[in-house]
């Protein structure tokens, strides 16, 4: 146990002594952010560009919108550990990177987070219809003979976070065919 | 007769509590958060299941049992404190009978609560030998309830963790749970605050979940955009059958303002002679340092907006209630024959509620229940009472779609469980859980002490994670205990992790707090291993 910890047996260390930014989204508009510069990052960043840039730079935060493919900076300050975040877009995929501004244009990356998704606020645009038998995808699965069902659901699932979400890429084109699925015209349906 | 009805409504009783077992202390407050319920809750809801039974009535209900309250309700100790907690109710329900003897309208009401509590304990002792898990597996045997999973300990899944091992955990440890008390595979699990986002699917579908519940905008927002709404479920690319809150029947129940339970008639929640009564006359049933608290002996009903509370009528009351479940059901009936002609399915109306609302907070709330499912199957044949199962197995065609990420806390996303109330428990709560896993990758084969040291920081990790203490933080009552509880639990977790790092684990303390952090006892750390 560091001392750090030590010293405060059953209360909860201030930090873990990490480099990290970790982003959570709370709702369609608003993500929460909770960061720490480790000792070895700091002294890293003083090692390249010394104490006095240090100094005179402002802690920053940096949050992509990677779906739109937009970012804007937060300026914080050197005593903030952590951040509610205001951002305009549901259903996107958000980064976040913990850095410094040395000046209004140059931006030292200290530590990126996790990408996070905001959920959506409102009734979907995608209309694709497409139905699956329950039964049939569970016998299958039970049979152990579901693997080229699973495969395509894979691609999809892939697709979906790698590039974030995307009802289109979630649903590819032929998906039906692969699992047996009917189109809503088999039910009469208007999509 | 099932395939004649034009719909379905399936009611889901989600019974929970955070696991609080404190066997250093002969008597902890909020130990006696698991005694109300098991009294104004679980036994009420087991008796009127087993009278409906008894009577012919074929109602269908689907509860989830958590781990946390399946572990406390299967705890000798609690259950004894449980037997010595009623014990002196009726003792105090007694002392009352005396105290009223000149006050008619009061008196059959402590008459009614000695009653009560000698009937309570008479179910709990000898009926069920003092473990009602018993019961509802016996009444799930007999097939009229469905009980589905939950997660280890009700984890709010959507902001648990940084890797999928974190989240899993919590699952896998709910199904394994569930097997060990009901002797079968779970199928259905309750999302813990019904939170949740699309990385869930796979390791549902990995530990055998076939279905989960979403609040109606989880259905709703769907995409692509489900064409029945939330009226008949949904399924996930990742084979995962997802049903959405009915809003129209949630309101009926649940809205403080328009709700059933706040009718004047019924018992009124916060009138408790545990404050009305002098401190002589109640001492011995509050806490032992002379805190005032709710004993369950409650003599007045709503009455109004006005703290000049009428004594309570117990005949208005169940006539009431008799007449809120013919209005339910007749809202339904008009709610089902309107769906059925614009759909090519029967429609199915997803009721959840937390269990402890019948009985703890609306007194009325198990009798509405009986009087609810027995006028259904004898007063109407619009629609059928089942389970979601059921409903699955008879309509398993169903639309391909992705729920949106939601919750059913205030305003449906996540900000119940992360705001600045609660915010500081997430960076402690993702170290340990990443330490957990560390562990396990590091540590594949350990034994003896080690084993055990590695298997307590599992629990700790666990029970860390309990979604009502980030609530409790955020409502703003009881909020030290819930603070304490985090800190301890991580703080155990971390000397664990340390110690157990460093080869040199304390054996009497671990002993020490696997005796009071006992649950999951089967467990097994590598649960946590990445792959």
């Amino acid at each position: 146990m560091s001392a750090a910890e030590l010293a405060t047996a059953n209360r909860l260390p201030s930090g873990y002594d990490e480099n990290r930014i970790v982003l959570m989204p709370i709702d369609p508009y608003m993500l929460y952010a909770y960061w720490e510069v480790s000792a070895e990052a700091k002294n890293g960043f003083i090692m390249e560009f010394g104490q006095e840039i240090w100094e005179k730079s402002v802690p920053v935060l940096k949050i992509t919108n990677i779906t739109k493919a937009s970012s804007f900076y937060i300026r914080t300050n050197e005593f903030s550990d952590s951040w509610y975040i205001r951002v305009s877009e549901p259903n996107c995929m958000y980064y976040g990177e913990l850095g410094r501004f040395v000046s209004e244009r140059f931006f030292i990356n200290l530590a990126g987070s996790n990408p996070v998704v905001t959920p959506g606020d409102g009734i979907s645009t995608n209309k694709t219809v497409y139905f699956i038998d329950y039964s049939d995808v569970k016998s299958k699965k039970t049979e152990k003979q579901a693997e080229k069902v699973y495969e395509s659901y894979d691609l999809s699932i892939k697709t979906r976070y790698i590039s974030g979400i995307s009802s289109a890429q979630v649903f590819p084109a032929g998906l039906h065919e692969a699992v047996g699925i009917s189109s809503a015209g088999v039910y009469g349906l208007n999509p | 007769m099932i395939l004649l009805v034009k719909g379905y409504v399936a009611f889901i009783l989600h019974a929970h509590l955070p696991y609080v077992h404190h066997p250093e202390h002969d008597d902890f407050l909020e130990e006696r958060w698991l005694f109300e319920a098991i009294s104004e809750t679980y036994i009420p809801l087991i008796d009127i299941f087993e009278t409906l039974h008894n009577e012919g009535v074929e109602y269908k209900v689907t509860m989830s049992l958590t781990p946390p309250l399946l572990a406390m309700l299967s705890d000798e100790t609690l259950q004894k404190k449980y037997t010595r907690h009623i014990e002196k109710l009726i003792e105090l329900s007694q002392k009352e009978i005396e105290r009223t003897s000149g006050h008619p309208e009061f008196n059959r009401l402590a008459v009614m609560y000695k009653n009560k509590y000698t009937n309570d304990l008479y179910i709990f002792r000898d009926i069920c030998r003092c473990n009602i898990v018993d019961a509802f597996r016996r009444l799930q045997d007999s097939g009229n309830l469905e009980i589905i999973a939950s997660a280890a300990t009700h984890g709010f899944l959507p902001l648990l963790g940084t890797t999928p091992e974190i989240i899993r955990a919590q699952i896998a440890v709910g199904v394994q749970t569930y097997a060990k008390y009901f002797g079968r595979k779970a199928r259905g699990m309750w999302l813990p605050e019904c939170g949740y986002t699309n990385s869930l699917d796979p390791i549902l579908k990995e530990n055998g979940i076939e279905y989960i519940i979403t609040e109606s905008h989880g259905l709703l927002y769907a995409s692509p955009r489900p064409i029945y709404g939330t009226y008949a479920p949904i399924v996930t690319p990742d084979g995962i059958v997802a049903f959405g809150r009915d809003i129209e029947s949630s309101k009926q129940v649940w809205s403080s303002a328009e709700g059933y339970p706040g009718d004047f008639d019924y018992r009124d929640f916060y009138r408790d002679i545990g404050y009305d009564l002098d401190f002589e006359s109640i001492k011995d049933y509050i806490t032992p340092d002379g805190k005032r608290i709710n004993t369950g002996i409650k003599y007045h009903r709503i009455t109004g907006k006005t703290d000049e509370k009428q004594p309570y009528n117990p005949e208005w009351a169940k006539s009431k209630a008799d007449m809120h479940a013919g209005n339910f059901m007749f809202n339904r009936e008009k709610q089902i024959e309107h769906l059925s002609g614009s759909m090519n399915r029967p429609p199915i109306i997803v009721c959840p509620y937390d269990a402890e609302l019948f009985g703890h907070w609306w007194f009325e709330g198990p009798y509405w229940l009986y009087s609810l499912f027995k006028k259904t199957c004898r007063d109407q044949k619009t629609y059928a009472l089942t389970t979601l199962s059921e409903y699955i197995a008879q309509n398993p065609v169903m639309q391909v779609s992705t729920p949106c990420a939601s919750t059913w806390g205030h305003r449906g996303y996540n900000e119940v469980w992360l705001n600045s109330a609660n915010d500081w428990i997430y960076r402690h709560l993702h170290k340990a859980g990443e330490r957990m896993v560390e562990l396990a990758d590091g540590y594949p084969l350990a034994d003896g002490l080690e084993r055990d040291a590695l298997n307590q920081a599992a629990r700790e990790l666990l029970l860390a994670q309990s979604s009502d203490w980030a609530f409790i933080m955020k409502t703003g009552t009881m909020v030290e205990y819930a603070q304490k509880r985090t800190k301890d639990h991580i703080s155990r977790f971390t000397r664990l992790y340390h110690d157990i790092r460093e080869n040199n684990i304390d054996e009497s303390w671990l002993r020490d707090i696997e005796y009071k952090d006992s649950i999951f006892p089967d467990i097994d750390y590598r649960i946590y291993k990445s792959r």
